[in-house]
């Protein structure tokens, strides 16, 4: 480790500094929610005298959170799966140039990368409300997976175009058609890739706001996000069922966090490489 | 027969694309042209309400409007506070977690963790953190002896902005951490290891090597801030909604709150039109910058 220099000091003094600033507000979120309303506030640290599960209560029974926790659940599953099917058959067309005008439809997937999705907010909305697709699960799994296509596409098609064409080759003098490759053999081997652009797809759709938040009117639709913001303004006698809705609403997240921590980071800073 | 096996992979090959061009065009380029032709529509939102061409007014309204300048304002110094604090600071975490010390995957964790909360819960979370009365922010300033500051800063004009960049900082910082680690990583060790025999310092290491060997990673940070910030709207709108007033208004939540609050439809599309080619000539041009700039390396 070398010799302990006052720069050195210094500098883990300021790493560990860092740490306590990014982990504090969950500190002080996950305290509050075991806290009745008078020991709240005017403390940084202090734990609770006794735990008021009832703020749990709460949020599930008032807040009704779980509900939402588990539409966020079904809207991000539902549109990795849409996705993962979608994008796979479609970066194994590209990547092998089975059709013409595969250099097109690359550009033309990737132009999406390239542009902010609630820029088109207002047509979505109008196209959802004119279909009468607004606060059903299906159309929203579509459209997030829409939205996070370039996303995924992108991500996923740099890994099958690493695959090596021997192997079609072979599966193809077997007698294997095109389905039969894509699901059969690349599937199997760009697994980590497609995994990746998956897990990146799911984060997005759970913590996804502005779409959720015009498209989803009743209650019994809405997502993490959208009744989260909705606690801003509704008035409560107590703070603590607040904190446990919070708690409740990113433990999930957490836990897929540190399950894929890798896979994660690892797509984070792919998906940050698009230039 | 070899004829009609590239046929029938062709159209194999037409079928695999066909899902994903469909749900793309449909959710993606469909509504992309509609914001362009609906930004020279007057609307109100109401589908039985006619449209009514007005031509380019919708972007002279915009151009006009002084919350557009505002939002202007604010987006440059979402832009300043990237290089001023985001920068700095996720280059210092990265070299944290390329230090494979003890506690090491704690560390790179605890910075990262930001990155996957929602943003809704971050606002919610931050807002108890600066609640006037008695939250952890205020009980910590009055321990400073600086009780005489309201810490309300996300309800104030001046400040709200700065408080949102920060909050903005927070969670990011550990995203574009990972971007300086990964480039860190790509330096070859012999560089650092001739350095050291050499005799560099830990200093002279970092400021001639470790440094100008990130070029890459500059770049993509630079690209990542100024695209983030120009399209930047949850954070805002979740910790804010644009106010107090319009002091903290990005053009995201002018385009939400126009469309949503004042039915002024074709304000909203002009806007959605106008981030849709900021960010794309920005992207462009940047890509192109770096490009020649490497090249000339």
């Amino acid at each position: 480790m070398g010799k302990w220099t006052i720069g050195k000091c210094v500098y883990w003094l300021l790493a560990l500094i860092f740490c306590f600033v990014f982990l504090y507000p969950v500190y002080f979120t996950i305290i509050s929610s075991f806290k009745n309303n008078n020991e709240i506030w005017n403390t940084m640290f202090a734990l609770p005298s006794s735990i008021e599960w009832g703020n749990y209560v709460s949020a599930i029974f008032d807040v009704q959170i779980l509900r939402a926790v588990l539409n966020s659940f079904v809207f991000s599953a539902g549109a990795c799966i849409v996705v993962v099917i979608f994008v796979t058959m479609a970066a194994y067309v590209v990547a092998r140039k089975l059709i013409r005008g595969t250099t097109f439809l690359r550009l033309y997937y990737l132009l999406g990368l390239m542009i902010p999705p609630y820029a088109m907010l207002i047509p979505v909305v109008t196209m959802f409300t004119e279909f009468g697709m607004r606060d059903k699960y299906l159309p929203m799994i579509f459209l997030y997976a829409g939205i996070n296509f370039p996303m995924s596409f992108y991500i996923i098609t740099g890994f099958i175009a690493g695959i090596s064409r021997e192997l079609d080759e072979a599966a193809i003098v077997d007698g294997a058609n095109t389905f039969q490759i894509v699901f059969g053999i690349i599937f199997p081997i760009a697994k980590p890739g497609i995994f990746t652009g998956a897990i990146m797809a799911f984060l997005t759709v759970y913590n996804e706001l502005v779409f959720a938040n015009t498209l989803l009117s009743t209650k019994a639709m809405k997502t993490i996000s959208v009744r989260l913001l909705g606690l801003q303004g509704e008035r409560f006698t107590s703070y603590g069922p607040m904190f446990a809705s919070i708690v409740m609403s990113i433990i999930p997240i957490m836990i897929i966090y540190l399950l894929f921590q890798e896979k994660i980071e690892g797509g984070a800073v792919a998906g940050a490489i698009k230039g | 027969m070899a004829g009609s096996k590239i046929k029938k992979q062709k159209i194999e090959g037409m079928l695999l694309s066909l899902p994903a061009l469909l749900l793309y065009s449909f959710i993606f380029i469909y509504p992309l042209i509609t914001v362009f032709r609906l930004s020279l529509y007057k609307w109100n939102g109401i589908p039985s309400s006619p449209l009514q061409y007005v031509g380019l007014n919708n972007y002279m309204a915009l151009l006009r409007d002084p919350r557009f300048l505002i939002a202007l304002k604010n987006v440059g110094i979402f832009i300043l506070s990237g290089v001023l604090l985001i920068l700095p600071v996720s280059l210092f975490l990265a070299t944290v977690i390329q230090s494979k010390s003890r506690g090491n995957r704690f560390l790179r964790t605890s910075y990262f963790m930001p990155q996957v909360i929602s943003r809704t819960a971050i606002a919610l979370m931050w807002y108890f953190l600066l609640y006037p009365e008695g939250g952890p922010v205020s009980t910590l300033f009055d321990a400073l002896g600086l009780q005489h500051i309201d810490v309300n800063f996300l309800g104030n004009k001046t400040w709200a902005i700065y408080a949102i960049t920060v909050i903005n900082a927070w969670t990011y910082a550990g995203f574009n951490m990972l971007i300086f680690s990964a480039g860190i990583t790509g330096i070859p060790q012999q560089v650092y290891e001739a350095a050291i025999v050499d005799g560099a310092n830990s200093q002279q290491r970092l400021r001639y090597i470790t440094i100008p060997l990130l070029k890459s990673s500059f770049q993509i940070f630079i690209l990542n801030c100024i695209i983030g910030s120009i399209t930047t709207f949850e954070m805002v709108y979740v910790t804010t909604g644009g106010g107090p007033g319009n002091a903290s208004e990005v053009f995201g939540t002018l385009l939400y709150k126009n469309a949503f609050t004042y039915n002024n439809y074709g304000y909203s599309n002009a806007m959605g039109v106008f981030l849709i080619v900021t960010s794309f000539l920005a992207s462009a041009c940047l890509t192109s910058l770096f490009a020649r700039s490497n090249k000339e390396d």
